[in-house]
């Protein structure tokens, strides 16, 4: 299990090509021939690990963005993250 | 010596052949290949037979090391074999998937999949249906193309899908050429209606064949797509970022699917249900 740490703060890792299609993410890094494909909720997450918003202003972005969802959107930051870290597209910095 | 050129997807090869049996495998394995062929050669295969029922030679290049085979059938599919692996190791100018192709009233159905997903037995039982057959093995799509052509050549089919098969099979003269592989089959014998090479791309169907599974059908996101497609592509390092932007373009303007299947019975109905009903 992957720990997150509300104060981290997510960064893409670099390489990657990158498409949205229809919301959902494609990523493609060259170096190591490896493709990812992201649900909508974890495209948007991934725009914001720019590596200077913590894991909880995230969640409060999201949160203004979409109060109808905001019950749900902290546990959903936390499953994108950890997926993003078990495929190692991101850092944490 | 006589010689045969072959391009495809932006590749070329040639073959060098005497002898009637040798002349009467390149025919076997080339008489659908129409593509023009855009530069030189890059590999050049030998083929020698001894028409006195002897053995076949094929040699490539200028090595001197040569395959032997005592059988036609085992010289043909490696002579195939061989033929897609250089086609493909220098292909570029587009995509070249490891897929099926197939028409219906002029429009393109792709059918991509990795070895042993069933590409050529579905592709064989659509032919029986009445679609029209590109290919069951390599399909090529020019960059920014609309379109996508084949590399046409007989059916290679297994033998763990030659039961399914056999009943398909019209009874005609044209050869099948086996070995203990498999079956290298004429499209004649599944449809009356001649092969080509080129048609608009119109949809994707992601086959995946096992015996007396459920029947299982799902349309693709986009980006699933697109993760689908790449893992088909077999020129990606040829390509300028692999191909990946390419692949999202067809990802966004063609609809793909993912079948399961185990039986051929359980197809018609599905078929006609999805986008493909509007060609069928």
């Amino acid at each position: 299990m992957i720990r997150i740490n509300q104060t981290d703060k997510p960064k893409q890792r670099t390489g990657f090509q990158l498409e949205v299609l229809d919301g959902e993410l494609l990523l493609y890094h060259v170096g190591s021939a490896r493709i990812f494909c992201f649900n909508q909720t974890a495209a948007l997450i991934w725009q914001l690990c720019n590596g200077e918003h913590t894991i909880a202003e995230i969640i409060e972005v999201l949160i203004e963005a979409y109060p109808q969802s905001k019950d749900d959107i902290a546990a959903q930051v936390e499953a994108a993250l950890a997926e993003f870290l078990e495929q190692a597209v991101i850092d944490m910095v | 010596m006589k010689r045969q050129v072959i391009g495809f997807a932006g590749s070329t090869i040639a073959v060098e052949y005497r002898g009637k049996r040798a002349e009467a495998i390149v025919d076997f394995i080339f008489r659908y290949v129409n593509h023009v062929a855009e530069r030189e050669p890059h590999r050049t295969f030998h083929l020698i037979s001894d028409d006195a029922g002897g053995e076949l030679r094929l040699s490539e290049g200028d090595t001197a090391q040569a395959w032997v085979a005592a059988s036609d059938g085992w010289m043909a599919e490696y002579l195939l074999g061989r033929t897609c692996y250089h086609l493909a190791d220098r292909s570029h100018g587009g995509l070249l998937f490891h897929a099926g192709g197939l028409s219906w009233r002029g429009q393109g159905l792709v059918l991509p999949g990795a070895i042993g997903a069933g590409k050529t037995t579905l592709t064989a039982w659509l032919l029986s249906q009445g679609f029209r057959y590109l290919t069951d093995e390599l399909v090529f799509v020019p960059q920014d193309a609309a379109s996508f052509q084949a590399f046409t050549r007989p059916l290679n089919v297994k033998r763990g899908a030659w039961a399914a098969l056999q009943p398909l099979l019209d009874e005609q003269d044209d050869p099948i050429l086996s070995n203990l592989n498999g079956d290298l089959v004429p499209p004649e014998r599944l449809s009356p209606h001649p092969p080509h090479g080129e048609a608009p791309f119109r949809l994707i169907l992601f086959p995946r064949f096992e015996q007396d599974s459920d029947l299982g059908l799902r349309r693709l996101s986009k980006a699933e797509a697109g993760l689908a497609l790449m893992e088909c592509l077999v020129n990606a390092r040829n390509l300028p970022q692999h191909g990946f932007r390419e692949v999202a373009r067809l990802a966004q303007a063609v609809p793909a699917y993912r079948l399961h299947y185990g039986d051929f019975a359980q197809l018609g109905d599905t078929l006609r249900e999805m986008e493909l009903g509007e060609l069928w």
